[in-house]
């Protein structure tokens, strides 16, 4: 038990380093290293999101681009017409992304795994059509652009424009998504998520209706998914159909595969790698899509658990040899 | 409680008595595990009823079939091994409660319901390993755990599918008293294959084969029945 | 309204005809899934191989007939080491290998595109007779692709009703425990599915290369077609496969006379979600 206790302790100071050194970064460093520091931020939003859902509720969709197109147009649209607020269509995005998850999760939740998996990329496939045809409202594959007016949180009146406001706005969200998380997995709902993703049948055998359970988690990754859409619209003020593109349904899976499924430090970890390799590499070269076919082959062949997989995996063996004299 | 006709069980009709143990025996494939499967909801029948409580309950899902008071556990143990054991107590001692909503407290939020978790699995003697991963604990031990789940269920039927299964000789009298102390407040049907067990625990015993009843009554006659040493008892040493 | 009739028999009859060749595509990938639990997001771009390898081979030979042997031929002899090096470790795990083939259609988009360029390409039909039906003028060759695909099914259907290796792969789909315990080699018979599947998806790109525009990228738009219709005809079910691609090809085309392209495929989403609703395993599940 010791050993546990040290370990969460460490880990808590651990996280709190980060976190002063990323406010550290936000105050003296330039803007180019920041933009990136944005992206990232933004994409483990995301991957915390899809991690919820896959890591410990079990729901392998292959369409969380859906909800991430929703949340990108859920905030620029109200902005653009009818001049809402930061605020305002932040509320706009997480309600359209939560309202789209029940639609899709309302039949996804109860299809076996194939199904599942299917059906969710094929809904997300034909908003890509749509988002794309319908140029008039969403710009299609050109785009929009658009302007944020300067918004108070708090007592401060913030303004987008300013990279390093921008910075700790998405920081700050980063933080309150990752802190909310973290009691969620822990919490009793997170603890009956986990409890279906160990075994499903046994949980029914409970007297747990795990249809609505699972549909929460759904629900729940969908509104997160369409927060970092709009963070992620808003710190490039331009948003185009590509938000639906079939990548951002991948990428997701890709990062928590890296970072170690059903961790929350694991998902960081992956969108920080990829990240990096995604800047440099695509830098480099432009076929660089080859190279990320060849990783994701190599990460399910040789790192199937991911990085936090493979660590956490030495340290429970560490725990049960040291305080194996209950086992019997 | 009554049982209908089944295709799979023939015309099986069996009364549980409220506040006894009793035992369902017979060779394999008599259909003992369907029958509690179809009681716990997880088949369903396709004629016939079930009468729990003065209530209907045929064809209700499991998940209801619990909320009504039937729990139960399975043959191979169906445990779930990345959860601590006392996690999988409290998950069934929370099942009827809105708590399992709670998307923020910890979960091991109230004493109260910490006692409840820590009684049950003194209870069954589990206390010591609360801590480990089901899935870690030995085959005797997730059996235990699958008692110990069912129990957290508040029910007042339990439905113990062949519970020492697999379990060491020198373990059979810690499932025999489990079973005693979890018949002093619940109902006990169960299906065993292990004679010692089903004529030391039960009060009741029924005897199937081949989806129809042969015997119905105390353990003693049972054994003495003419008919079920033939198809059952004569291929076993007793 | 004569003349909007003959358009939508017209247009029935042209998604009837689509319809057969997605059939080929679709009974490949329901096959892959049913016999391997692979979820193949790597065959639309089988399918845009065999279109684009025809435009190349076209140009040398002068000649589609042939092709469509010597194709699905290489297609499917190239297929195997990539079942049995790649993704035999992941088979029965839906998402894995759906992930897993992903990463290999990102790997083939890319490398033909550096090969092959990102310009669209036609192949020019190789008859250029017309037929009355119905009213109208038909294009023969568009006929006679249909025709291709029926005998290509028929094919296949004998195949697995009559010969050994067939009533092997029916038995592995329908009792894959039973098929291991009365001692079939399934592991032969999962590279030869494999290879089966994408031998048809590329003869369907061969086929289709005359009617659809050849490009990199063919592959994505026919991949989500032909995922609708393995959903909603039931994941490893052959003849809900079959009737549903049809069915479901027509239906878009009929719609098409009505709706946009983009919107008459919504529709058919609506309709695909609603079926799932209904029957979460596929219309013609029990």
């Amino acid at each position: 038990m010791n050993k546990i206790m040290y370990f969460l302790r460490m880990r808590s100071v651990v996280l709190i380093i980060v976190l002063l050194a990323l406010i550290a970064v936000g105050l003296c460093v330039k803007s180019s290293f920041l933009s990136i520091l944005i992206t990232m931020i933004t994409y483990c939003i995301y991957a915390l999101a899809y991690d919820l859902l896959l890591g410990y509720a079990n729901q392998p969709s292959l369409g969380q681009s859906l909800f991430f197109g929703l949340g990108a147009y859920g905030m620029v649209l109200p902005i653009i017409y009818w001049h809402f607020g930061f605020w305002g269509s932040l509320g706009v995005a997480l309600v359209v992304g939560a309202a789209g998850g029940l639609l899709v999760g309302f039949v996804a939740v109860r299809l076996t795994e194939a199904y599942h998996v299917i059906f969710t990329a094929v809904i997300a496939s034909v908003m890509l059509l749509l988002a794309n045809n319908y140029t008039p409202i969403t710009g299609g594959s050109g785009g929009l652009s658009f302007q944020v007016a300067p918004f108070f949180s708090g007592w401060i009146k913030l303004t987008v424009y300013s990279i390093a406001a921008n910075y700790f706005l998405v920081l700050a969200f980063g933080v309150a998504v990752f802190l909310l998380l973290t009691r969620l997995v822990s919490s009793p709902l997170g603890k009956v998520w986990v409890a279906i993703r160990e075994n499903e049948q046994r949980v029914v055998s409970l007297g747990y209706n795990v249809y609505w359970y699972k549909l929460a988690a759904f629900v729940a990754a969908s509104m997160l998914t369409a927060l970092a859409g709009a963070l992620y619209v808003i710190s490039l003020r331009y948003v185009s159909a590509d938000c639906f593109d079939f990548q951002w349904s991948v990428l997701p899976f890709v990062w928590v595969l890296i970072g170690g499924i059903g961790t929350l430090i694991g998902p960081i970890i992956g969108v920080v790698l990829f990240t990096l390799f995604q800047f440099y590499v695509s830098d480099w070269w432009s076929h660089y899509l080859i190279l990320f076919g060849v990783l994701i082959l190599v990460i399910l062949r040789w790192a199937p658990q991911g990085i936090m997989g493979y660590y956490e995996n030495i340290r429970t063996n560490k725990i049960l040899k040291g305080g194996g004299e209950h086992a019997s | 409680m009554q049982f209908g006709a089944f295709t799979a069980l023939d015309g099986v009709d069996i009364e549980v008595e409220p506040g006894e143990v009793h035992s369902l025996i017979g060779p394999n494939g008599a259909g003992k595990t369907t029958l509690l499967n179809t009681i716990a909801g997880d088949v369903k029948p396709t004629r016939g009823r079930i009468v729990f409580d003065n209530e209907d309950v045929t064809g209700l899902l499991p998940h209801m079939c619990v909320q009504k008071g039937i729990s139960r556990t399975f043959q191979i143990p169906n445990v779930m091994p990345g959860i601590k054991v006392w996690e999988s107590v409290w998950l069934g001692i929370n099942s009827k409660a809105k708590i399992s909503w709670h998307p923020f407290v910890g979960a091991k939020y109230a004493d109260a319901i910490a006692r409840k978790v820590r009684e049950l699995c003194q209870i069954v003697g589990l206390e010591e390993s609360m801590d480990e991963l089901a899935g870690n604990l030995s085959h005797g031990d997730q059996k235990i755990l699958e008692i110990a789940m069912a129990m957290s269920l508040d029910g007042s039927l339990l439905l113990l599918d062949e519970p020492t299964q697999g379990v060491s000789p020198g373990e059979i009298d810690t499932f025999m008293s489990i079973i005693k102390k979890v018949s002093e407040t619940k109902t006990v049907l169960m299906v065993e294959h292990n004679m010692d067990v089903v004529l030391g625990v039960s009060d009741r015993v029924t005897v199937l084969d081949h989806g129809r009843v042969i015997a119905n009554s105390t353990p003693s006659e049972v054994v003495n029945d003419e008919q079920v040493r033939q198809v059952y008892l004569g291929t076993t040493d007793v | 309204m004569h003349g909007s009739l003959e358009t939508l028999y017209f247009l029935l009859f042209d998604g009837f005809i689509w319809g057969l060749i997605i059939a080929l595509i679709a009974l490949g990938l329901s096959l892959i899934f049913g016999i391997m639990g692979i979820i193949n997001m790597a065959h639309g771009d089988i399918f845009m191989i065999g279109g684009v390898l025809t435009v190349v081979l076209v140009a040398r030979i002068g000649n589609l007939w042939p092709l469509l042997i010597i194709i699905p031929l290489i297609v499917g002899i190239s297929a195997l080491p990539v079942e049995r090096w790649i993704l035999r470790p992941y088979e029965g795990k839906p998402l894995t290998t759906m992930i897993a083939t992903i990463g290999i259609s990102f790997i083939i988009e890319e490398i033909t595109l550096i090969f092959f360029g990102g310009a669209a390409h036609m192949v020019h039909e190789p008859t250029t007779f017309t037929v009355h039906l119905l009213g109208i003028n038909y294009p023969g060759y568009n006929i006679i692709a249909g025709l291709v695909s029926m005998i290509c099914i028929l094919l296949l259907w004998s195949g697995l009703r009559l010969t050994k290796i067939g009533v092997y792969i029916r038995a592995t789909i329908e009792e894959p425990e039973m098929a291991d315990a009365i001692g079939i080699n399934t592991g032969q018979i999962r590279s030869l599915t494999f290879a089966a599947g994408a031998s048809l998806a590329a003869f369907g790109g061969v086929l289709a290369a005359p009617i659809h525009q050849v490009s990199y990228l063919m592959g994505q738009d026919v991949i989500l077609f032909c995922f609708i219709v393995v959903i909603v005809g039931g994941l490893g079910n052959l003849m809900g496969t079959l009737v549903a691609a049809v069915f479901l090809s027509a239906v878009q085309e009929g719609l098409s006379l009505v709706f946009t392209p983009v919107n008459s495929n919504v529709i058919i989403l609506l309709l695909m979600a609603l079926i799932l609703v209904i029957k979460p395993k596929g219309m013609f599940s029990s």
